[in-house]
């Protein structure tokens, strides 16, 4: 599971949460405000991936998540954790 | 006469914390059985534990389940029909809604949302306990907040969902008023929460107890009135949204403020 794979994830979800995001052209440099992503829809969208993902991040991450990037590093770092602590 | 709640079956969604948790420990004080539901990352489960274990509670179960999603509903409800075959009490303690700063804030998409999580799981789940219960908990007590009324700050979408879980309320009580089940609604005004703090800001329980040392009352005080529905010796009230702020919605306001204008100090940043 690479970086590559869990941005592909978080797509599937932001695209699940909203309805008028083509994820083929979504930005991940872009601001989560930018997209039209509110509040409740970061918490689904963290919490599905990382039911898919099997792992978990401390809920106090969110509020420093500015864009999709941040969010891909942040899951990318638990799932590392997970690979080191296995 | 009182119930004896000793081994009875308590279920509180988002009862890891703040009135849900006080709501818990309330009712573990007793001898129930509780239940607490939190959604990820948000339960310091060993603290929890701790608490309840200082308190003389039985060890509850702390369960992650979001509240929004039927199938951890189910699973969580056929766990415990494992371990009872009623429900004593349900709290649908989740609130989670949109925070607004500005009109841009509310779309439907995050009004429909927080009233996934806010106001529909007081229906949603007692459908589905009946489902695998084949019967309803006797109480069902709902969380709310003087939000319908008076405006609190950021609170467009949370006030509406309490508005309907308050509506919800009565209706459920009708409905449910020969299946010996009592629901009614706790209302709160200022509670020391992670909540309230979240959604006002942090500097907003400074500013009001500089103002008034007494709007704020101690969320033991709000476990003990919904304690108090539970205990048997109020059940003849159901259907009733009940305000438990001390007595500050009467005089908390703007002639209040006024009257004990030499009784201030300092206000924060006022």
């Amino acid at each position: 599971m690479n970086r590559e794979d869990i941005l592909i994830i978080v797509k599937k979800y932001i695209a699940d949460a909203i309805d008028d995001v083509d994820c083929d052209t979504l930005d991940p440099s872009q601001s989560m405000k930018d997209i039209g992503i509110n509040s409740l829809d970061i918490v689904e969208i963290v919490s599905r991936s990382m039911r898919e993902l099997k792992v978990k991040v401390p809920r106090s991450e969110l509020s420093k998540l500015g864009n999709i990037n941040e969010l891909v590093d942040v899951l990318a770092q638990a799932v590392e954790n997970k690979n080191n602590n296995a | 006469m009182l119930n004896d709640l000793k081994g009875k079956t308590v279920l509180i969604t988002g009862g890891t914390k703040g009135i849900g948790l006080a709501c818990g420990l309330a009712f573990g004080k007793q001898g129930a059985i509780c239940t607490l539901t939190h959604k990820w990352g948000s339960a310091d489960e060993h603290l929890i534990r701790k608490q309840f274990a200082e308190a003389g509670a039985p060890e509850p179960y702390i369960v992650e389940a979001d509240t929004r999603e039927d199938e951890d509903t189910r699973a969580l409800l056929r766990d415990i029909r494992e371990r009872c075959e009623r429900i004593e009490v349900f709290i649908p303690g989740v609130a989670f809604a949109q925070i607004v700063n500005s009109l841009g804030d509310i779309s439907r998409r995050s009004l429909l949302q927080s009233v996934e999580y806010t106001s529909w799981p007081m229906v949603g789940h007692l459908q589905e306990i009946k489902e695998i219960f084949d019967n309803y908990p006797r109480y069902v007590i709902g969380l709310s907040s003087r939000g319908p009324d008076e405006f609190h700050l950021n609170y467009d979408v949370a006030a509406a969902c309490k508005a309907m879980l308050e509506t919800l309320c009565r209706y459920l009580a009708n409905r449910l008023a020969n299946d010996d089940v009592r629901v009614n609604v706790v209302r709160t005004k200022f509670v020391s929460t992670e909540s309230l703090n979240s959604t006002a800001g942090q500097d907003f329980e400074p500013f009001v107890k500089a103002l008034n040392p007494d709007a704020y009352i101690p969320i033991d005080d709000v476990a003990d009135a919904v304690l108090a529905l539970c205990s048997g010796l109020m059940d003849g009230i159901s259907g009733q949204v009940l305000m438990v702020d001390g007595g500050a919605s009467f005089y908390d306001n703007l002639m209040g403020m006024y009257n004990r204008r030499n009784e201030r100090t300092t206000v924060p940043n006022g």
